[in-house]
């Protein structure tokens, strides 16, 4: 069922990035047998008001092939923090259908990873603890938790720090160990809420580049939530672009360029402003 | 964003603030789940003298405490012995209210006055109350003037306290904006360091009588043949313990006023404050 | 206390209680007040002196002590389950939220004659009394504690599919392990200031507070003051106790250091 259903869907033929999606995989990293492979189909989101109801998210249609890096980017209230709070299960869609690997969404689940924008370490816990917490459930035994959780730790650079506590970390490092957790339980999908938002423009540039690298070498399905559109272009394979009240999409735009990408290539400038005029231009209207 | 799963055994978790007076009647009139156990306590406590099953004498039933209530407050001699004690409350406070905002003040201001007076302060207020009862009943002995001097260190070390800390937290920027314009000391008190310092003040005041009360209470059961303690101390030799219970009620009662007036007049004046600016 | 008296020794804290001192010993010295009634510093050093040697010090000390430490264990121990109670369970806050905190509202002092009544005057009444001085401050912030977890943090709870225990020991405790210590610490406080009140108020028997009662009965002011002054000291050296474990204890606050 699973492998069909990436069979049906190959790497698209603009998207030159599906190669290293297929040829990066590390043994192991699906253990989970599946592929990750997301299908939303006429998502809505309604929360309930006073008087009446809020319309969130309304009739959100969008499939994210196994492997694939989607930037949503969006202005504020486009319900696009909210469509994936609904992918990692903390809230219920209010209609439509989300589906992993074809299976519903339901509830939180490991195969489903996330990073916050805020890193939401426990600050009771060591760097360390705080990544192996993830695999507080696993079937793995306790000196294979600890390989892979320090494994995960060489990956985001933070190999010598596995001891220290979230209070001496910089917001940047913090940010590299939520990473981690959101990883070492080799979910199908990892999901990042602004994961960058409150970093400087130097130290957001610099986790930038390691997410990039990052998702080259797990060809993890990545959907990562921004209002940052020069971010969303130089990592996305496509970008989706939302519009607010109700929260929809307003068009996806993929970002023919292959991975690792130059910041300063002109063909993401190119996208970047015709993505703002985008904004401007909708703005003016209303 | 806010909604979370309802199947979650802790979801609700948010911060919050300090359950009220109001907030308590409006949840219990509201609900109705708070008044339960009250009542049903209150209700087994009276079937359960009634049917003899535990003796008067160590649990008064209800009726029996709120017809001791009737008669001391029909006879006068509830609102006398009450009067008395707060009379005392607000001499002693007084008296330690001045003092412990002088004190707070000289500190605040002070370095030097700080470096001299703050550890002796510390040390004296590190000893309760009730540690210096016996060496000041061995000084002015067990009248009045017993039960201001306690009221008044019961008041003065938690007003001291917040007054000194209140100065200390005012935030450098204002003081710097002073100096800027060149304010003497008057114009600094008045237009920064009072205003700024207010609200760590009156808490500092709230708190300072709410302890007040609470040593008056202990020094009257102590050492007094009047006033609400004293009440209480004569029930229980009597063995009369809906006295006891009348007067508890009546402590608390006041206690509670005390420290919901303040804090109603606390919320006012940070209004005001905040429309000022 | 502020910056500039914790990074130097600062002496000039103690010239006031010197000169207190000086004008103590002069006055009795010199006899400006009568010697019989109020003692000399050095009365009160042989006083100290000698309830140390004889060892009736000593065995006050473990007395007060004694029913200090087993009316906290009680009373916080039934602190942290009661708070635990109220903060985990909606339920059981609406039920017994109110009546709690209409209790509160009564002075500790007055539950004296009560205790006295349904406990005696004996051990039992003392250790009933100080654990219920610990139990309010511990119930009480163990459930604010317990209520104030972050709902950030929660929802990680969920998204790592953590077990309701697993929540309750790595997510919830933790996280109101500050307020508990607080709570924690008022006790340890309120216990000794609650040993003090039980010995003056309910049945002679061993104590501190007990040298204290006696000595103001026989007007013997030395040993009222050297009482003072070990009360005093004890309710420090609880203090510092409980900061330092306090301290310890959540070392993860400010980075271990």
């Amino acid at each position: 069922m699973v492998g069909k259903a990436c069979g049906r869907f190959p790497p698209d033929a603009t998207d030159s990035s599906g190669f290293t999606v297929f040829g990066n995989q590390r043994e192991g990293c699906f253990s989970m047998s599946g592929s990750g492979f997301l299908s939303l189909h006429g998502v809505h989101k309604r929360f309930p008001l006073k008087d009446g109801e809020l319309h969130v998210l309304e009739d959100i249609s969008l499939d994210i092939r196994q492997g694939e890096f989607v930037s949503i980017v969006g202005g504020s209230g486009c319900g696009k923090s909210t469509l994936l709070r609904l992918l990692v299960g903390l809230e219920e869609a209010s209609g439509g259908s989300l589906r992993l690997d074809g299976t519903p969404i339901h509830g939180t689940d490991p195969a489903r990873g996330i990073v916050f924008q805020d890193h939401r370490l426990y600050p009771w816990l060591t760097v360390e603890d705080n990544v192996l917490l993830a695999l507080a459930n696993s079937p793995l035994d306790k000196a294979e938790r600890l390989a892979r959780v320090h494994a995960h730790l060489e990956l985001v650079g933070l190999r010598h720090f596995a001891k220290a506590w979230p209070a001496q970390l910089s917001g940047g490092m913090s940010q590299r160990v939520a990473i981690a957790r959101g990883l070492v339980n080799r979910p199908k999908v990892l999901l990042l809420d602004e994961p960058f938002g409150a970093l400087d423009a130097l130290t957001r540039a610099q986790l930038q580049d390691e997410l990039a690298r990052i998702w080259l070498t797990e060809g993890i399905t990545t959907v990562l939530v921004t209002h940052d559109v020069d971010e969303a272009v130089l990592l996305g394979d496509r970008v989706v672009v939302m519009e607010p009240r109700p929260g929809r999409i307003r068009r996806i735009i993929p970002v023919d360029l292959p991975h690792p990408r130059r910041r300063d290539h002109p063909r993401l400038a190119e996208l970047r402003s015709d993505i703002l005029q985008d904004f401007t231009r909708r703005q003016a209207v209303a | 964003m806010s909604t979370l799963q309802a199947s979650d055994p802790f979801r609700t978790l948010p911060a919050r603030p300090w359950p009220t007076f109001a907030r308590i009647l409006r949840r219990a009139g509201a609900g109705g789940a708070g008044l339960l156990l009250p009542v049903l306590l209150l209700v087994v406590w009276q079937v359960a003298v009634e049917r003899h099953w535990v003796s008067a004498q160590i649990l008064p039933p209800p009726s029996r405490v709120l017809e001791t209530f009737g008669e001391l407050w029909a006879s006068g001699d509830l609102w006398f012995q009450l009067s008395i004690s707060l009379q005392r409350v607000l001499v002693g406070s007084a008296i330690g209210g001045a003092l412990g905002l002088l004190l707070g003040l000289a500190m605040g201001l002070s370095r030097r006055v700080e470096a001299y007076l703050l550890p002796l302060f510390q040390a004296i207020s590190q000893v309760p109350v009730l540690g210096w009862i016996p060496l000041l009943m061995m000084l002015v002995g067990i009248d009045e003037t017993l039960k201001y001097l306690v009221i008044a260190k019961a008041v003065l070390v938690p007003l001291t306290i917040n007054t000194f800390s209140g100065i200390r937290n005012i935030p450098p920027s204002y003081l710097e904006v002073a100096r800027v314009y060149r304010f003497g000391l008057l114009l600094r008190l008045r237009r920064v360091i009072l205003p700024a310092a207010l609200p760590s003040i009156f808490t500092g005041v709230r708190f300072a009588l709410t302890k007040g009360w609470i040593a008056l209470v202990t020094v009257e059961l102590l050492a007094s043949s009047e006033g609400i303690g004293y009440l209480m101390v004569d029930g229980r030799q009597m063995f009369q313990l809906d006295l006891v219970i009348v007067a508890m009620l009546v402590i608390g009662l006041v206690g509670l006023v005390l420290d919901q007036g303040l804090a109603l007049i606390e919320t006012r004046l940070r209004r005001w404050q905040r429309q000022a600016f | 206390m502020s910056e500039a008296t914790r990074k130097r020794p600062d002496l000039r804290g103690w010239v006031v209680p010197a000169a207190l001192l000086a004008l103590w010993w002069l006055a009795t010295a010199q006899e400006w007040v009568d010697t019989r009634l109020v003692a000399s510093p050095a009365a009160v050093l042989e006083a100290a002196w000698q309830a140390a040697v004889s060892g009736e010090l000593w065995r006050g000390l473990a007395a007060s002590l004694g029913r200090n430490l087993s009316g906290f264990a009680l009373g916080s121990l039934a602190g942290l389950a009661f708070g635990g109670l109220l903060g985990l369970s909606r339920l059981a806050e609406r039920l017994v939220g109110p009546t709690f905190h209409a209790l509160k509202q009564i002075a500790l002092f007055a539950w004296i004659p009560l205790l006295s009544a349904w406990f005696g005057f004996g051990e039992p009444a003392k250790v009933a009394f100080i654990a219920l001085a610990v139990f309010y401050p511990v119930a009480l912030n163990s459930f604010e504690g317990i209520r104030s977890t972050r709902r950030e943090l929660l929802e990680v709870a969920r998204v790592l599919g953590l077990t309701p225990t697993q929540r309750l020991l790595r997510l919830v405790l933790p996280s109101a392990a500050p307020a508990i210590f607080t709570g924690l610490h008022l006790g340890l406080i309120y216990a000794w200031l609650a040993t003090l009140g039980a010995e003056y108020f309910f049945s002679a028997a061993p104590g501190i507070g007990n040298t204290m009662i006696d000595g103001r009965e026989h007007f013997e002011m030395d040993q009222v003051i050297y009482g003072l002054l070990v009360v005093g000291a004890v309710g420090l050296v609880l203090n510092r106790l409980a900061a330092w474990i306090e301290a310890r204890a959540l070392a993860w606050r400010d980075g271990g250091r």
